[in-house]
């Protein structure tokens, strides 16, 4: 459980360490480019997502106490062939798990003072963490069946079709079945942490199984007494960084109350 | 030509996407079967009960440029695998190649598009290993079909025959050898020779042709 092991696990000033653990700077929030772009001159972008690697950083601590300086020689010794977690406090507190990919080079700059300057955190994909990230207003984006260039992004297998629903004035564009043929399925794939997966919840509207990465992980009731549009309808934050599939197959059955087993996928919300 | 699905064709042509992974089925000359992928994934096998979804290790690093000629050219390329995991008495690699020899296994390559579920490439050839980097397992991939591993007799055009008199091959079982010629032969249907139509209208009374009785596939 080397995910439980936190660099920087106080926000503030560490009484243990007489400073703080926190790095001066550094926490950029960029992550390490992964794609393959192609643009023809004519033509639109193509792109393709190559790796599931994760964040890198480049982390500088000023002015600290030896403390500081040998808690960070000790990480980077011990975690050389794992991972631990470090922790942005000023990003809603998000975590990371990885390791220093570069060397800790602490210099003495004052009496008691040390700077260890570029020293670089690379995030270890697949490893699970203590707490995963949740900011999902800031940093979840949306992945809907049709990309902005029109293209079917959502794979389907069986009677599934492109439909048009308007609510609210709002014009949402879905993969659409209506869920008589058990074993039909639809299925994404996307590159990140944990997913919230949207559908249409209404009277017509049934019950699909939801498979992650090939393994069951719940059946959602897609059922609501008033067509209500897209709505949340599964929430998995606890994933770790990698590629993964979330899987929508039709169960054929619905709610007592519902009309129709039908299904509607509308968009998954992935964090990033 | 395999024609895509429609959904296959939708994912592999659109400008967004995720890359497919590289999934690698290998079956070794003892039976043994081995799953290796770019990245770690349950996959459904070409190889070993077909069609059963089983457990892909990520141990490639990179895959080839296939090449694929449509001649008697062998398509080939080289599969780099990582061969630094194990404990530490052996690489896990080193242990697959103590219980078998991978030289001649079979494999099965693909581009394997996870979403659709299905490939957009599939290679089926056989292996062998170059082990000239103790870090990375190089898996030469050839064709099914490679002309250029065939061992071929070493028997030429010739008028005279090649078989050696007496033997299986010639199964004449009579008592004096042959002259190795088509005019002596005592097996005809088996004879192993070009034969020829002179033309006869150049006098050939006057023809340099060696007049020395010569058996030229004898040995001794």
């Amino acid at each position: 459980m080397p995910e439980t092991d936190i660099l920087n696990p106080v926000q503030g000033f560490d009484p243990d360490l007489g400073d703080s653990m926190n790095p001066s700077f550094g926490f950029t929030r960029k992550r390490a480019n992964t794609r393959s772009n192609k643009k023809p001159v004519g033509g639109q972008p193509y792109s393709r997502e190559l790796s599931n690697a994760g964040h890198v950083y480049t982390l500088s601590w000023l002015g600290r106490t030896l403390a500081v300086a040998q808690r960070l020689k000790w990480y980077a010794e011990q975690y050389e062939d794992g991972y631990f977690t470090i922790i942005d406090w000023d990003s809603n507190e998000r975590q990371y798990v990885g390791k220093f990919t570069s060397d800790v080079n602490p210099v003495l700059t004052a009496n008691n003072k040390w700077d260890m300057q570029m020293v670089e955190f690379t995030e270890i994909p697949i490893c699970p963490m203590v707490e995963y990230p949740t900011d999902w207003a800031h940093e979840a984006i949306w992945h809907y069946p049709f990309n902005d260039y029109g293209d079917q992004k959502l794979a389907v297998s069986g009677a599934w079709a492109k439909a048009t629903h308007i609510f609210d004035k709002k014009t949402v564009i879905t993969m659409d079945t209506a869920g008589a043929n058990a074993g039909d399925w639809a299925q994404f794939e996307y590159r990140g942490y944990g997913f919230q997966l949207s559908m249409l919840k209404g009277p017509a509207y049934g019950e699909a199984d939801i498979y992650v990465d090939g393994t069951l992980l719940q059946t959602v009731d897609c059922y609501a007494a008033e067509n209500q549009g897209p709505q949340i309808v599964l929430r998995a934050p606890g994933i770790s960084l990698d590629f993964h599939r979330v899987k929508a197959v039709v169960d054929a059955t619905q709610n007592a109350s519902a009309t129709a087993p039908a299904l509607s996928w509308a968009g998954l919300q992935v964090m990033r | 030509m395999i024609p895509y699905s429609s959904t296959l064709q939708q994912i592999v042509g659109a400008h967004t996407g995720i890359a497919p992974a590289h999934l690698l089925d290998v079956e070794d000359c003892n039976g043994n079967f081995y799953y290796w992928a770019s990245r770690k994934m349950n996959a459904p096998c070409v190889l070993g009960l077909a069609g059963a979804t089983v457990p892909y290790l990520p141990w490639i690093l990179s895959v080839p440029e296939w090449k694929f000629y449509r001649s008697m050219q062998t398509d080939m390329g080289v599969i780099e695998m990582q061969n630094i995991s194990g404990d530490t008495l052996q690489r896990d690699f080193e242990k697959i190649m103590r219980a078998s020899a991978l030289e001649g296994a079979m494999f099965v390559y693909r581009e394997w598009h996870a979403d659709a579920e299905e490939a957009s490439k599939e290679i089926h050839g056989t292996l062998s290993v170059n082990d000239s980097d103790p870090e990375e397992v190089k898996l030469q991939c050839k064709q099914l079909l490679n002309p250029s591993s065939d061992t071929a007799p070493l028997y030429t055009y010739s008028e005279i025959c090649q078989w050696r008199w007496g033997s299986a091959q010639c199964g004449s079982t009579q008592l004096t050898p042959c002259q190795q010629s088509y005019a002596t032969c005592q097996v005809l249907e088996r004879i192993l020779v070009i034969t020829n139509s002179y033309e006869k209208n150049f006098g050939e009374a006057t023809a340099n042709v060696a007049t020395n009785v010569m058996n030229r596939i004898r040995q001794f």
